[in-house]
């Protein structure tokens, strides 16, 4: 049966784009196979999809006078109050501290369990309370003792059995020391939490339940991008550099 | 905290640039678009779905204000500034032979139509296909596949790869 298809150059330049569905695509095909011409065209229309291409890979400097104008717009537009609410673009690959992360952390996050203002970790200070609801595994008294001595990007065994990472040290606005950190019991879900020094006692001010589902597959991490979103309208500074951590966590003991 | 939207927003400076060189082929007329679709990119940000392209939102912005500035301009009776040399390349892209090669295209994509040149910047420099090109320039797909084969064929016979 012949091929009733017409070679006009649009579909003749799809195929060269590789744009067309693979059945008008094998059209083509046969219909070059004995036609010189249309060989030709194929060519033109490749040739001059490359040639542009090479020529896009040098695109013209932005003037000067133009960086610095986008530049101020952007600096203004980052001093709105309503800034942080406006953003819609949250991408956790570029958070702060991503590279302190331990992987398998950001592929196991499941649930928030929210924020525990009023609890203390360890043996530090005050009464000891009755840990909050799904606060339990932050009991642990280890927990205390290794956030007032350990270097961020640490892990240590505690006596539990269970793993603790130091993530990162830094103030809050009222340069109040806190630590971010990840616990992970030895049977059970990690907690990832930040904890602030206040009053000689480490306090933990969110907590987020996360676990490794058992087919070791990634879990949404929709309850990281919450950790985010309260980091980032908390008045949290940047991560503390590793010698103003120390002469921080000097203070501590 | 870097603002990731800053940052896209940034980082497509560039292109941004150069499909707006390609529409008004003027320098300054160019920079007052790019700094229009930022303006308008920053005020209408929530309606940026994030897992979308954010060049392809930015594209249609800019077409849009100029589109604008062109209805005003005829309003007002004025033309805009068009006599400025266009530079579709940049002034550091023509030295070397790839470089006469990246010239030569160059040259032949700016003397073609606008409504060629627009649809060449979007598929062929920003690799956007056919059916976001025509999306952006809010035309039927087969428009966008009629006019740039014109362009194709005229850049081929323009610069001898026939």
């Amino acid at each position: 049966m012949m091929d009733e298809t017409k070679m006009t150059d649009e579909l003749i330049m799809a195929y060269a784009d590789g744009q067309l569905p693979d059945a008008e695509a094998r059209k083509v095909e046969r219909a070059a196979l004995a036609d010189p011409a249309l060989q030709e065209k194929i060519r033109l229309f490749t040739d001059t999809a490359q040639q542009l291409k090479a020529a896009a890979a040098e695109l013209p400097p932005v003037p000067d006078s133009l960086a610095q104008k986008i530049s101020s717009i952007l600096e203004k537009d980052a001093e709105k109050p309503d800034h942080v609410e406006q953003d819609n673009v949250v991408q956790l690959p570029q958070r702060r501290w991503a590279n302190q992360w331990p992987a398998a952390l950001a592929a196991s996050i499941t649930l928030a369990i929210g924020v525990a203002a009023g609890a203390a970790l360890g043996p530090f200070g005050g009464p000891q309370t009755e840990p909050p609801f799904g606060l339990a595994a932050l009991a642990d008294p280890e927990i205390a003792v290794t956030l007032s001595g350990a270097a961020s990007g640490s892990s240590s065994v505690l006596g539990s059995g269970a793993t603790l990472n130091v993530i990162a040290s830094f103030v809050d606005a009222d340069n109040t020391l806190c630590r971010e950190f990840d616990y992970e019991a030895a049977n059970g879900p990690s907690i990832v939490s930040v904890a602030c020094r206040v009053n000689d006692t480490w306090r933990p001010k969110i907590a987020i339940a996360a676990s490794h589902d058992q087919a070791g597959t990634f879990a949404p991490a929709s309850s990281l991008e919450a950790l985010e979103t309260w980091l980032s309208t908390s008045g949290f500074g940047d991560a503390l550099d590793p010698a103003t951590e120390k002469q921080r966590l000097a203070d501590v003991d | 905290m870097p603002d990731c939207f800053h940052t896209a927003l940034t980082e497509k400076l560039p292109n941004l640039r150069r499909f707006a060189l390609s529409l008004c082929r003027s320098a300054h007329v160019a920079d007052d678009l790019v700094q229009i679709t930022v303006e308008r990119a920053l005020v209408a940000r929530k309606s940026f779905d994030p897992a979308s392209r954010i060049e392809f939102w930015l594209f249609r912005i800019l077409r849009n204000a100029w589109i604008d500035m062109v209805r005003k301009q005829k309003v007002r009776g004025q033309e805009l500034d068009i006599h400025e040399a266009p530079d579709l390349g940049g002034e550091d892209s023509h030295r070397g032979e790839t470089r006469l090669m990246v010239a030569t295209v160059l040259a032949a994509v700016d003397q073609l139509p606008l409504e060629q040149r627009e649809v060449v910047v979007l598929v062929c420099f920003e690799e956007l296909s056919y059916a976001e090109a025509a999306d952006i320039l809010n035309i039927p797909k087969g428009t966008i596949m009629s006019r740039l084969s014109r362009a194709r064929t005229a850049i081929a016979s323009k610069t001898g790869i026939k």
